[in-house]
């Protein structure tokens, strides 16, 4: 041995990977479990088709969860869209209605259905604009 | 029979003209009072904004001003707990007990920090708008039937008060309508705001149970963080009338923010010291908070 350098440099550097094998096993970092999908994430959607019709013309609006779900650009009676949501707890629909200022009534009806199934039908009143909230029932 | 006409004039006059005395028992019922009784009526304030009423015992001064008073508001369903003997020297026919006239919810007895699951009524009744509706109406027919002069102006005012909570009400609805049904949780220090759940789909998880007075137990809070950081709840919050040290642990360990201060049992300060303007404060804290 005293004759080899070498092997006494490979020697010395097995003993040293060997010491710190244990080491190394403490403090490598722990393998990233991947992210699941929260209760949330994992909730099943529907489709919810929501139908307005309106006595008057007038520029519809949509907000679901505080978010614009939707809108029309011209003055119209009527109006259909179609919005996927979580079918167990539907979010509540704000609605909005703008008619002509001219306008004395307006009446603002609401239909929502799933799968042709009728889940809400309901009519806001107002003169020249309408807005309220307007609940979905569970399917 | 000119005479006999000026006489019963003059009566009128001063039947219409006279005030009635009403001592309340709660911030909220005192609020409803002057909305309906408007000039004719002089509301004796016993439980000040920002008192706790579950520790409230009326002192000797305050059950002079209630045998002064022609009528007593109280708002019943267990938040009185000495209400049987002040109505045992002061008699009963001057009472109005606001829970005998509203909708209520059972919730979940929790005494001693843990569930027994033993219900009972919330006392809390004011937090559904509908309830202070048929409260003002009760009210307004015990004012009438007092003090019959003034019953057009009680009429007229209550109508114009159950406007304004109609309105009141659809903003509140409009508002709460902003946020995901996903996110209405509410994680309060007391179990006080049942009816308001109830009213805008809420779910709350609270701290103590329906009273101030009970505290919880190391076990209850730690299941409460465990429900936090499951359902990734944004804000907690804490009320005008209490220390928020639990909430604040709960923060730390959750990470989720204190979301302000809400007015559970009663009213508040400035803002807040209307019924309107605690629905307000109430509404927009909480759906600034959990956005």
């Amino acid at each position: 041995m005293h004759g080899f350098p070498l092997l006494r440099v490979l020697f010395l550097a097995g003993v040293l990977a060997l010491m710190g094998l244990p080491v190394w096993k403490i403090t490598r970092p722990a393998p990233v479990a991947p992210v699941g999908l929260t209760a949330e994430e994992k909730k099943p959607q529907s489709a919810f088709d929501i139908t307005l019709t309106s006595s008057a013309p007038a520029k519809f609006s949509l907000l679901v969860g505080g978010k614009k779900a939707g809108a029309t650009e011209s003055m119209t009676t009527s109006w259909k869209i179609s919005l996927p949501m979580d079918s167990e707890k539907p979010d509540d629909l704000i609605v909005h209605g703008e008619a002509s200022p001219d306008t004395k009534n307006l009446a603002l009806r609401i239909q929502v259905e799933n799968n042709k199934k009728k889940l809400t039908d309901t009519t806001l009143w107002g003169t020249d604009s309408v807005e309220d909230v307007v609940a979905i029932p569970s399917l | 029979m000119k005479k006999l006409f000026l006489v019963l004039l003059v009566l009128g006059v001063v039947a219409q003209a006279e005030t009635l005395t009403v001592a309340a028992l709660g911030t909220v019922l005192a609020d409803i009072a002057k909305n309906v009784g408007g000039d004719h009526v002089q509301v004796v304030e016993l439980i000040k904004p920002g008192t706790d009423p579950h520790s409230y015992e009326p002192t000797p001064g305050d059950i002079k001003k209630i045998s002064n008073a022609q009528l007593v508001l109280v708002s019943g369903l267990g938040s009185e707990p000495y209400l049987e003997k002040l109505r045992s020297s002061l008699g009963p026919s001057r009472f109005l007990v606001a829970g005998d006239s509203v909708k209520t919810i059972s919730c979940e007895s929790d005494e001693h920090g843990h569930s027994h699951g033993e219900y009972e009524v919330d006392p809390h009744w004011w937090h559904s708008i509908s309830n202070v509706e048929l409260v003002s109406r009760q009210i307004c027919n015990a004012f009438s039937t007092t003090n019959p002069g003034a019953k057009r102006e009680y009429e007229a005012n209550t109508k114009l008060f159950i406007e304004k909570l109609e309105a009141l009400s659809k903003w509140s609805r409009l508002q709460v309508a902003r946020l995901p049904k996903s996110q209405r949780i509410l994680v309060t220090s007391h179990d006080a705001l049942g009816y308001f759940a109830k009213d805008y789909n809420f779910v709350i998880l609270p701290v103590q149970g329906i009273s101030t007075i009970e505290q919880p137990s190391s076990q209850k809070v730690q299941r409460l963080i465990e429900q936090i950081k499951d359902k990734r709840i944004k804000a907690v919050f804490a009320e005008n009338i209490e220390n928020p040290k639990v909430l604040e642990q709960i923060t730390k360990e959750t990470g989720a923010k204190i979301g302000g201060k809400l007015y559970a049992d009663g009213l508040g300060a400035g803002n807040a010291s209307t019924y309107e303007g605690m629905m307000r404060s109430n509404v927009a804290t909480i759906v600034e908070a959990l956005q």
